[in-house]
């Protein structure tokens, strides 16, 4: 399979646990109703079906360190105002955004009481509390200790890149990619239009492969 | 996207529309292209393949999901997102009636006094209305205390010595008598 088509498959490595087969009863609108009426069992399922994703939107925004606290924020966040999901869009997506939302705002605190805002905020720049570099931890089945060194390198460039990028390509370039959300959930999640999510994403990609250059 | 002659390698714009996933807005040559032409796949591919690498590098620090999920079910108010359904015989519905009760009553007493206010102020209204005019109280049939007022009339009747209700004198005549004296005395 090219390597392009399995960007695009979802991932399977380290999923949470997802719910079997149950009866008509848990899809989600059902879920929806229960949790509604303060049923956590419901509203745990959903939770369950949603994390992965809540997670990898908030990791793109805050870094791994904040992600946690900023997705179970947003869970509670979205629990107690059940009442104002309306369903013109999916559940997920509702949620999406207010995952985006809850990152903005601590985002938006940090800049206030003058925390540091880093525009490559959100990506794994330091090494871990091991000391080693995350990027060792990658590619460990690669052919050879040569292709990984080169492969570390042009990650830590693709990094670098997109630091680089204006703000809006930058995070609609890791939400498509990094938290696997599809074109029209980014627009509903970010309230833009699909055809700008595809011209930004199209930009993003052009710029970082022509920064990269040969390593592209 | 660019017209594409299918013969010819993609151009870099159609090279990033494709890393993308934005391929299906290729034109059908440069799609056509693509599928076949191991150059250009190869580019896409290594473009991709390092995306990847940068998404698998952050896969790396995932939370331990079970307890972010226990987490943030703690994390819950213990109170529904809104009213609930009501439902027969839920502690909820038992605890809530007293609540109800006193909204209720307190929803009757604003009636009560609001209706004694009304009426107050009807009765001060009649009593200061001077335009009105004073109508004599209509007394019915039964109100009249007719025995009393006759056993009046008769006192009353009883006590008149009127001339023309006097009896007759016993030793007067009868009326043929009456008229056998003006005969004989050629009266009439």
């Amino acid at each position: 399979m090219p390597v392009h088509e399995a960007m695009l498959m979802p991932p399977t490595r380290r999923d949470p646990p997802k719910p079997g087969p149950r009866d008509s009863l848990n899809d989600e609108s059902r879920l929806l109703v229960r949790s509604r009426n303060g049923d956590h069992e419901a509203f745990g399922e959903l939770v369950q079906r949603n994390q992965r994703r809540l997670w990898l939107v908030c990791r793109q925004y805050l870094g791994a360190d904040e992600a946690d606290a900023a997705t179970q924020d947003s869970f509670v966040k979205a629990y107690t105002n059940l009442h104002s999901f309306d369903g013109c869009s999916a559940f997920s997506t509702w949620l999406t955004r207010i995952a985006i939302n809850t990152c903005l705002d601590e985002l938006r605190r940090r800049k206030r009481e003058g925390l540091r805002v880093d525009p490559g905020q959100g990506l794994d720049t330091e090494p871990d509390a091991d000391g080693l570099d995350p990027l060792d931890r990658v590619a460990d089945e690669g052919p050879g200790p040569e292709d990984r060194a080169m492969q570390r390198q042009a990650v830590a460039r693709l990094r670098h890149c997109e630091a680089g990028l204006p703000e809006r390509q930058r995070e609609i370039f890791r939400l498509r990619f990094y938290s696997e959300l599809e074109l029209d959930q980014i627009a509903t999640a970010l309230g833009v239009h699909i055809g700008t999510v595809k011209t930004q994403l199209h930009r993003a990609v052009h710029r970082l492969r022509t920064e990269l250059g040969d390593l592209r | 996207m660019t017209t594409h002659p299918s013969d010819q390698h993609l151009d870099e714009r159609d090279l990033s529309a494709a890393v993308a996933g934005l391929d299906l807005d290729l034109e059908d040559a440069a799609r056509h292209h693509l599928a076949a032409c191991l150059t250009c796949r190869r580019r896409v591919d290594a473009a991709a393949g390092l995306i990847q690498a940068r998404r698998d590098l952050q896969r790396t620090d995932e939370p331990d999901w079970q307890a972010q999920h226990r987490s943030i079910m703690a994390r819950l108010p213990a109170a529904a997102p809104e009213a609930p359904v009501e439902r027969p015989n839920e502690p909820t519905t038992i605890l809530a009636w007293p609540a109800r009760l006193l909204s209720q009553r307190s929803a009757h007493r604003s009636l009560l006094a609001a209706a004694a206010a009304l009426i107050v102020a009807a009765g001060l209204l009649a009593l200061t209305r001077p335009w009105l005019p004073v109508r004599a109280p209509t007394i019915t049939a039964a109100e009249v205390p007719v025995e009393d007022i006759l056993a009046e009339v008769d006192a009353m009747l009883a006590e008149d010595q009127l001339p023309g209700f006097e009896p007759l004198d016993p030793i007067v005549p009868d009326l043929e008598e009456i008229q056998a004296h003006y005969t004989h005395n050629g009266a009439s």
